[in-house]
């Protein structure tokens, strides 16, 4: 698992300076492959049937199922050739190591009470990586997959600090992850019905209007 | 018993049954009925309650004390009034085309799959499923807040599912660092028992502080953006605004309270493992923050339905204030306020969706003189503005005075900032609604009103504004003495 954390952090900010939809579909499914690792080599370690559960779980929701919905609606929506545009990556990536440092100074109080500080680390830096591309970003489908790689990093979090949820919780999560990807995409096809792209900036009606 | 189990298992097969009701018109009596059985069923676990004491059902997987109860009885209640309403608005926007009979099948399945999740949530003993069962209230309410599929529906809609489930997720961080604490501290072996909320108040004051510290931040964050709190407020009022009236009358009345009450729950065990004010000041902060910020916004709004949920910023701002303040009369007031707002913001938000529905706009400036097209609805709205303003002796006033004069003891400073937002938010909300109730009428279409159950929801709050109950009053103290461990 220690060997796994730095890749999975590592796609995380690849994912940040991305600019391609495709390009980021396929860097999330790496983010999830190395996830699915580490969930694999927990269950190695404990007994029971419940990481194995989670392990399938994970498999088949975040590295099939989701990707999947994801390039059906970039292809159906054509949205092969458009690209985020991402303005000025350098300083994404320059506010990225901020928080990389503040993350660092925030969990410096835990270090006697954690073993495994470094991890937490990781998972907390990929939690607010994921939020720093919600706000660089302005597609769509970049917002999804930001959303899912927040996810993603609470559930290396689980995984890290307390070896996994109870079943019946995870189960409910999984749960709702599936349906907020379906609902995602029919949100999708409504606002390209009704901007004809799928710009977030473009939908700007309901704005406190300053005079 | 009997009681509380009718009480989850009507929504649920109330959800399975408005999936296979295509008619309209009968989907919408089953709604009435379901939701009127419902309501009557929570009644009944009341006097199970007040034998028993609190209960745990089903190994442990639900917790009944009297917090959630008062609040179960209240989503009910609201439910079913909204539903009565709901029949009538439906059928009419059905008549004039506004949606499709698809989109009103859609709205009864997830009317009932809405108050499934409200309930699972305000009931479940486990926090983890608290958390399943507040993202699955936003699952459930995104697609009615884009019934309409206008632009600005959609636009809302996203924002709605974003904010909400991107804020939701940094709960579930706090929800996972209180489970690892409770694991570590406390050495349950014992697979789940450490979300369980029977378990962890009795070990509360053994929790890891630090630990404990962290999580709050992330779940004041997270379901502070749920309760609708300044600075992650953006979300709400496009959806309240954006939705058809009777969905706004629920997020209003009841998606706002689970939130709120799903971060108090954490706020008892915050309190007992810190043994310091910590969370209730952050909630001070930020209670203060959106009542003030909200109370100004209400100056400046040309729409209707966002003047009143910038209203629900601002009520749900000072009730989390006064649960901030940890005192026993203060959340007693907390309390009682969650009650009579949801009350009477539930009725506010029908009585505007039939002021909507006869003059075919939201803009405030293009509705005119109410009172002289449609007396009854005209002095309707005014009344209502007027309760949600603020006036004696309704239930809102009761509550607001009471606060402030808590203050008063407690600090003069806060007593005095409450006062200004009193008055900044009683001109505003009366500002922009005189013009639409007096002066020249403008053009309307008469149709069918419906405002019986919003003025039933008024009487209510009249009456409790000055008189409280005996239950009640129990229950009310029960809960209080829960909070304020």
């Amino acid at each position: 698992m220690e060997l796994l954390a730095p890749f999975i952090l590592l796609t995380s900010f690849i994912l940040l300076i991305q600019n391609k939809i495709y390009s980021m579909i396929s860097t999330f499914i790496w983010q999830s492959t190395f996830l699915a690792i580490v969930i694999f080599s927990q269950a190695l370690k404990t007994p029971g049937m419940e990481f194995y559960i989670s392990f399938i779980l994970f498999i088949l929701i975040k590295i099939i199922f989701i990707p999947y919905i994801l390039y059906f609606f970039v292809k159906k929506l054509n949205l092969h050739c458009k690209i985020s545009n991402l303005k000025y990556p350098i300083v994404v990536l320059f506010s990225s190591v901020i928080l990389t440092l503040f993350c660092y100074e925030f969990v410096a109080p835990l270090f006697n009470i954690m073993p495994n500080i470094n991890n937490i680390l990781i998972a907390m830096l990929i939690i607010l990586l994921g939020i720093l591309l919600l706000i660089t970003n302005n597609n769509a489908v970049s917002y999804v997959i930001g959303f899912l790689s927040i996810e993603n990093g609470i559930f290396f979090a689980t995984l890290v600090i307390t070896k996994g949820m109870p079943v019946i919780v995870e189960i409910g999560i999984a749960f709702d992850i599936l349906i907020a990807v379906t609902l995602f995409g029919v949100l999708f096809m409504q606002i390209h019905r009704s901007i004809d792209s799928l710009d977030v900036n473009e939908m700007n009606l309901l704005r406190e209007d300053i005079e | 018993m009997i009681a509380f189990y009718l009480t989850l298992l009507l929504p649920l097969f109330g959800t399975l049954l408005m999936l296979g009701i295509g008619n309209l018109r009968i989907a919408s009596y089953c709604n009435i009925v379901l939701t009127t059985v419902n309501f009557i069923a929570s009644l009944f676990i009341v006097p199970y309650f007040l034998n028993n004491g609190s209960f745990t059902v089903l190994e442990q997987q639900f917790y009944i004390d009297a917090f959630n109860l008062v609040i179960i009885v209240l989503t009910t209640f609201v439910t079913m009034t909204t539903a009565f309403f709901s029949n009538n608005y439906m059928q009419h926007n059905i008549k004039i085309k506004h949606i499709t009979y698809r989109q009103s099948y859609l709205y009864h399945v997830m009317y009932q799959l809405f108050i499934l999740m409200v309930l699972l949530a305000l009931s479940t003993n486990n926090l983890g499923i608290l958390w399943v069962t507040m993202e699955g209230s936003t699952l459930s309410t995104v697609l009615l807040v884009g019934l309409y599929r206008t632009k600005e529906a959609i636009e809302a809609a996203w924002k709605y599912f974003i904010l909400c489930s991107v804020g939701i997720s940094l709960a579930l961080f706090g929800t996972i660092l209180i489970y690892f604490t409770a694991m570590q501290e406390l050495s349950i072996t014992q697979n789940g028992t450490g979300l369980l909320w029977s378990v962890l108040i009795h070990q509360a004051h053994n929790l890891n502080p630090i630990i404990v510290k962290i999580a709050f931040v992330f779940l004041l964050v997270g379901y502070g953006t749920k309760i609708g709190l300044v600075p992650l407020h953006n979300w709400l009022p496009d959806a309240h605004s954006e939705s058809p009236a009777p969905m706004s009358a629920l997020l209003s009345g009841l998606l706002l309270n689970v939130a709120l009450y799903a971060l108090i729950r954490f706020k008892i065990l915050v309190d007992l493992s810190l043994a310091n004010d910590l969370a209730g000041n952050l909630m001070i902060i930020f209670g203060l923050f959106s009542f003030i910020v909200a109370a100004i916004l209400l100056q400046r709004q040309k729409n209707i339905k966002r003047l009143f949920s910038y209203s629900s910023i601002e009520h749900m701002g000072l009730i989390t204030f006064a649960f901030g303040l940890s005192r026993p009369t203060t959340t007693f007031i907390g309390l009682f306020y969650l009650i009579v707002h949801s009350l009477t913001k539930s009725s506010i938000f029908m009585i505007v969706g039939n002021v909507i529905q006869q003059t075919n706009t939201q803009i405030l400036c293009k509705i005119r003189g109410l009172i002289n097209s449609q007396p009854y609805l005209g002095w309707c709205l005014l009344i209502a503005t007027l309760i949600i303003a603020g006036i004696p002796p309704f239930g809102i006033f009761t509550s607001e005075i009471l606060l402030l004069m808590a203050c008063i003891k407690l600090s003069p400073v806060l007593a005095i900032i409450l006062c200004c937002g009193f008055v900044i938010a009683f001109a505003g909300l009366l500002r922009n609604i005189q013009f639409s109730v007096y002066g020249e009428p403008t053009d309307i279409t008469k149709s069918k009103i419906c405002i019986t159950p919003a003025i039933l929801n008024l009487i209510l709050v009249l009456i409790l504004g000055v008189y409280i109950p005996s239950i009640l009053q129990e229950l009310l103290h029960k809960a209080v003495e829960l909070i304020t461990v």
